[in-house]
């Protein structure tokens, strides 16, 4: 399955903050323990469980407290717990260059 | 003729449960074992499988239920399956760069073999994985393919024999790039007369693109896909890989492989008896279930002469570079090109013949098996 990004669209608008989405160029292979992907440079990163849940999730563009509200609803976790791990996670794929802020549409 | 006598004439199988793996998702009659393996046959099985590139349907046939393993088991498969894969990401960067330095050369680069199946034959291409980039090339592009690759930083694995060696003959040019990963380009799909056979210019009628990252990758149409699957089966080495079997198998049952067109195809390039044989040698091996589509058609072939002197040469422990070089001689068409390629087979360049390891290959291509 190849990780691409869907393109960018106003569908998913954000109730607070920037929306995340994929980077478009992420190459990627889906193993049954969760994601592997690698971004235009470095080595491949391995994300299991809820990391490779976000990813998932960013198939739409999402802003990063859409994503935490849905990773709470489906673990059943607290949001005070969830919220920081996704931040944490976005941050880091973001520095690999996996995901990136949502470029506007082509209706800007 | 029955099917699996050309397997037997083919190869040696590898041990019972990879070619058990080697069917996973595929209609066999081969059954995995009913509890796991013991950690001697394990042992045995994830090495045969990481080999052969088999990982991807070792783990997933765990994750479906199908493969009992215990839960140690399940954790080796996947660190060898996340290792593979993680190799297949690397090297798909390195073909996009590629690809761009040919594009900016102007040269029309289709990608082959492995990463194009593993995006367009297989379910999911975690279950193909690959050692290097493999890419057809029109012939009179090749000189200046390999140009841009050298000048970017690649070395040719061998000198071309004489200047215009490449467009007019060879298979192809094998490269390392840096970081040390292989791109093969390939001017035809096989050595000897049916590379000669073959025709680069009616494969790249029938194209097709996979997507990769956010690029649409050109590539064959399934159906040549599947053509060369076969091919590289039975011409590529002595004995084939249980994963270019696969390949064939996974190829021949994908619902967008038109099989009379594949036969007509093989049938323009004197080949049909190479489909043959790589189709019974699948079957054989993988222990696949009847395809009357398929398989009737390999009981109904005639194997010729004809087609048994071109064969010969590329089979299993009489597998012999000099016939093979002879039988393409042999369909080379007109006396110039032909007086051409012997004398950069017998009097290469100077680059070739000061090579350190000329003797030794010479001795390799020539040597009695």
């Amino acid at each position: 399955m190849t990780a691409g990004g869907s393109p960018p669209g106003d569908e998913a608008l954000p109730r607070d903050g920037a929306r995340w989405e994929r980077h478009p160029a992420t190459l990627g292979r889906l193993l049954p323990d969760g994601w592997l992907l690698a971004g235009p440079e470095g080595d491949p990163v391995h994300l299991p469980g809820a990391a490779s849940e976000v990813w998932n999730l960013l198939a739409h563009p999402l802003a990063e407290s859409e994503v935490a509200d849905a990773l709470v609803e489906r673990y059943r976790l607290g949001r005070d717990e969830v919220a920081p791990a996704v931040r944490r996670t976005l941050r880091d794929l973001d520095a690999v260059g996996i995901v990136r802020h949502a470029r506007p549409g082509p209706e800007g | 003729v029955n099917p699996s006598t050309f397997s037997a004439r083919i190869g040696a199988a590898p041990g019972s449960w990879t070619r058990t793996v080697a069917a996973h998702g595929l209609p066999s009659r081969s059954s995995p074992p009913d509890r796991p393996l013991n950690d001697a046959a394990w042992r045995t099985l994830l090495a045969q499988c990481r080999r052969q590139r088999l990982t991807g349907a070792l783990t997933m046939s765990i994750a479906d239920g199908t493969w009992p393993a215990t839960d140690e088991q399940y954790t080796a498969a996947l660190a060898a399956q996340r290792s593979l894969c993680g190799r297949d990401l690397v090297l798909e960067r390195h073909l996009l760069t590629v690809l761009d330095l040919l594009g900016d050369a102007g040269v029309d680069a289709l990608v082959l073999k492995g990463t194009a199946a593993a995006h367009l034959l297989y379910p999911d291409p975690a279950l193909r994985s690959f050692r290097d980039v493999d890419l057809l090339i029109p012939g009179e592009h090749m000189g200046t393919a390999v140009a841009a690759l050298v000048g970017a930083g690649a070395r040719r694995r061998y000198p071309e024999p004489r200047p215009g060696f490449d467009r007019d003959f060879g298979k192809g040019a094998a490269l390392v790039v840096p970081g040390g990963h292989e791109v093969d380009l390939h001017r035809t799909l096989a050595q000897g007369v049916y590379g000669a056979l073959v025709s680069g210019d009616d494969l790249r009628r029938h194209r097709a693109t996979f997507v990769l990252g956010d690029r649409q990758v050109p590539t064959l149409d399934r159906t040549g896909l599947a053509l060369h699957a076969c091919l590289h089966a039975v011409l590529g080495s002595a004995w084939p890989a249980l994963e270019d079997l696969r390949d064939v198998a996974t190829a021949l049952h994908h619902p967008e492989v038109d099989v009379d067109d594949l036969w007509a195809r093989a049938e323009t390039w004197q080949a049909e008896s190479v489909l043959c044989y790589a189709i019974g040698a699948a079957w054989t091996e993988l222990a696949l279930e009847e395809q009357p589509e398929v398989t009737d058609r390999v009981r109904r072939h005639r194997l010729d002469a004809r087609d048994r002197r071109r064969m010969a040469p590329y089979l299993g422990s009489r597998r012999d570079t000099v016939r093979m070089t002879l039988g393409q001689l042999a369909a080379i068409e007109g006396v110039r090109p032909r007086a051409a390629f012997l004398r950069a087979v017998v009097l290469p360049d100077d680059a070739l013949r000061s090579r350190p390891d000329r003797w030794r290959r010479g001795w390799r291509a020539v040597r009695p098996t």
